[in-house]
């Protein structure tokens, strides 16, 4: 897989170089904004995946996301705080946030989770709305990103399940690993922490259904997802 | 600070017209106070001498104070009942009774105003008194005379106390004219002052917020070039020197996000469930709670909504229950309900705090030391974790978001039990 890598840092640039060529075969850099538009423009040598930083001179970024969403190539967008539910609901939409300080494996994890959302040609439906994965979509409507599909995916799955009517926000505090490196860094080393729901973590899950529910009232779509006490999150008809 | 300015209005008006009306008030009372000594200077003499103030030609009545002295020559003449011009000038009237009330005889009736038997019925009705005024402008004095019966004498001070309402009209008028401009100068002077203090406010908390995202990328960046280090020559102390050193920043940083950079402005607000926001939190932490063994009790009334982003109602809610993990000892509680307009959210622990530390709770940095904080760190949720995901206390952010939506928090320690209230 060929990675774009574009940041405005050089030591950022050149220690993730190594360490994504390592993971993925390749990887170009790009300095700026402009440099990163040349390389999507490259015909034989276009990117499978960009990492953009988000202050990117010259060039801003959702500019270069424009382009790349034009062209189904998915992309990452490294923030320097907490993703926000403005952010979410914003055009052009990555396909998924990561948020400094990150560790390069959070980051490979990442690009994998992503890379293989682009490539699954699915998608699932709950609750009136259609997912299509690979598009980073609601079917007909407005992009969405990692975090959002993984929500509404966990949701459609404990419904359809049975096993529990929704998903436990607790859920998504431990087994949703995408949540966890957008918004949160697992700590390393000897002083490991238990995760409290608060910080980061927990504003990561009310800004995704925020978010979502935004998506929904622009789609016209009759659900939203709502907190049940003891049951979690879940999707629900809209007059329910 | 729209908040500290409006009360810094208010206070500051109402201490000018509380001070202002204190010392007017002191002022007139003084005022009408002499004139009533004055008044009763009079009355006693016109009582010393049987009734009526002394002739012109009565020696006991030239050598009272003051008599005497002849304003052509340059000495000046005594002021007001010591004058000597007052037996012309007073307009009184004195009647004597008989023992059972019934006969009054006119001792002296010197007044246009009343008719003599009006005054002698006026008299009359003053019988049970001593002294004091009649009719707002009219001294009087009931006094026992030689002859054993009881003499009533009213002046008219009228003239007297004209220019005491005067001076009390112009008090009263003058001093809601300066409450008025003094009004309106705190209030231009308030725009300046705060308007300081809220840019410094601003520019301290956007320097918090710059210095927090400034520190994020380079952190990045140290991470990754350990990790770069280590795949080369496998790890060693000095790495892993670095990766703990990595760790505390990454703490740092989450804590400088946490201390108040809470910047409405950018955030989007739409209506949102605090109910659900809350429940989500309390149900997140039940297991935390559990493995404490503290008991979580929580009464969230449903459809509890409001304008605001999911941001600053994901950190107030978190905020909130992480703080009652960390610091309660065996229990903590959250209530949520309305009461009409207002949104009403309490939440209680026996955090064992001394009474009077609630002034702390909502200090950036602030921390409490109690049992549950100096927890044994291996315990679960206890001091180890919370001291490395919290500020302190982590309620400056919660005030700081009460605050931008308008609301109000307080907090109070009393018995042992910390209770935070919060209406928004």
């Amino acid at each position: 897989m060929r990675i774009l890598l574009a940041a405005s840092d050089r030591d950022l640039l050149r220690s993730f170089q190594k360490l994504l060529s390592e993971a993925f075969g390749e990887c170009v850099t790009a300095f700026d904004g402009a440099q990163a538009l040349s390389a999507l423009a490259a015909a034989h040598e276009r990117p499978d995946l960009a990492v953009l930083d988000h202050d990117l001179p010259r060039v801003q970024v959702p500019d270069i996301l424009r382009q790349l969403n034009q062209k189904h190539l998915p992309s990452i967008v490294l923030l320097d705080g907490p993703v926000t539910a403005h952010q979410l609901t914003e055009e052009p939409l990555p396909c998924a946030f990561l948020s400094h300080p990150f560790s390069p494996d959070t980051l490979t994890a990442l690009i994998q989770k992503v890379a293989s959302r682009a490539l699954a040609d699915e998608s699932f439906s709950a609750g009136g709305i259609t997912v299509e994965i690979a598009s980073f979509r609601l079917k007909n409507g407005p992009r969405l990103s990692l975090t959002e599909i993984d929500l509404l995916e966990q949701l459609a799955r404990k419904a359809s399940s049975g096993e529990l009517p929704g998903a436990a926000a607790s859920d998504f505090a431990s087994e949703n690993t995408a949540l966890a490196a957008e918004n949160a860094e697992p700590v390393t080393g000897e002083a490991s922490t238990a995760v409290l729901p608060t910080g980061p973590e927990f504003s990561g899950i009310g800004a995704a259904v925020s978010a979502l529910n935004e998506k929904f009232r622009r789609l016209g779509a009759p659900a939203r997802i709502r907190y049940r006490p003891k049951k979690g999150f879940e999707l629900v008809a809209d007059d329910d | 600070m729209i908040k500290a300015q409006k009360k810094f209005r208010r206070t500051a008006i109402l201490m000018v017209f509380v001070l202002l009306t204190a010392l007017l008030s002191v002022i007139n009372i003084i005022n009408f106070t002499m004139v009533g000594e004055d008044a009763d200077r009079l009355t006693q003499r016109i009582a010393d001498h049987g009734g009526f103030l002394g002739r012109d030609d009565d020696p006991a009545f030239a050598e009272d104070k003051g008599f005497g002295s002849n304003p052509m020559k340059g000495h000046p003449g005594p002021m007001g009942p010591g004058s000597p011009d007052m037996n012309m000038s007073i307009r009184y009237f004195t009647f004597a009774f008989s023992e059972d009330g019934t006969t009054a005889e006119t001792v002296a009736f010197r007044m246009s105003a009343v008719s003599e038997d009006d005054a002698k019925l006026w008299a009359a009705s003053l019988l049970q008194r001593r002294t004091g005024w009649t009719n707002y402008t009219y001294r009087f004095r009931v006094y026992e005379g030689r002859d054993g019966r009881t003499f009533v004498t009213v002046i008219d001070q009228g003239r007297e106390l004209l220019p005491s309402y005067r001076i009390l009209l112009i008090s009263v008028i003058g001093g809601l004219l300066f409450v008025g401009l003094s009004a309106l100068i705190l209030i231009f002077v308030g725009k300046r002052i705060f308007g300081t203090l809220a840019e410094a406010d601003r520019k301290q908390k956007k320097f918090i917020a710059g210095a927090n995202r400034e520190f994020r990328q380079p952190l990045t960046i140290l991470s990754a070039e350990t990790e770069i280090i280590e795949r080369t020559g496998g790890p060693t102390e000095e790495t892993r020197a670095l990766r703990r050193q990595i760790t505390r920043l990454d703490t740092l940083v989450e804590k400088l996000g946490t201390i108040g950079i809470f910047d409405e402005e950018d955030a989007s607000r739409s209506m949102l469930s605090l109910s659900e926001y809350l429940e989500a939190a309390l149900d997140a932490s039940a297991k935390a709670f559990a493995d404490s063994g503290k008991t979580l009790r929580s009464s969230i009334a449903p459809e509890v909504t409001l304008q605001a982003s999911p941001e600053a109602i994901s950190r107030l809610a978190g905020e909130l229950v992480a703080n009652a993990l960390c610091y309660s000892l065996t229990w903590a509680s959250f209530r949520l309900w309305r009461e009409g307009d207002r949104i009403l959210l309490e939440a209680s622990n026996d955090a064992s705090l001394p009474d009077g530390s609630a002034d702390q709770a909502f200090d950036r940095f602030a921390t409490l030391a109690n049992a549950a904080a100096s927890a044994d760190p291996a315990d679960a949720g206890a001091a180890d974790t919370c001291e490395n995901n919290h500020a302190g206390l982590g309620l400056s952010y919660v005030k700081e978001v009460v605050t931008a939506l308008n609301g109000r928090a307080s907090a109070r320690v009393s018995g042992g039990v910390f209770t935070l209230r919060i209406a928004l």
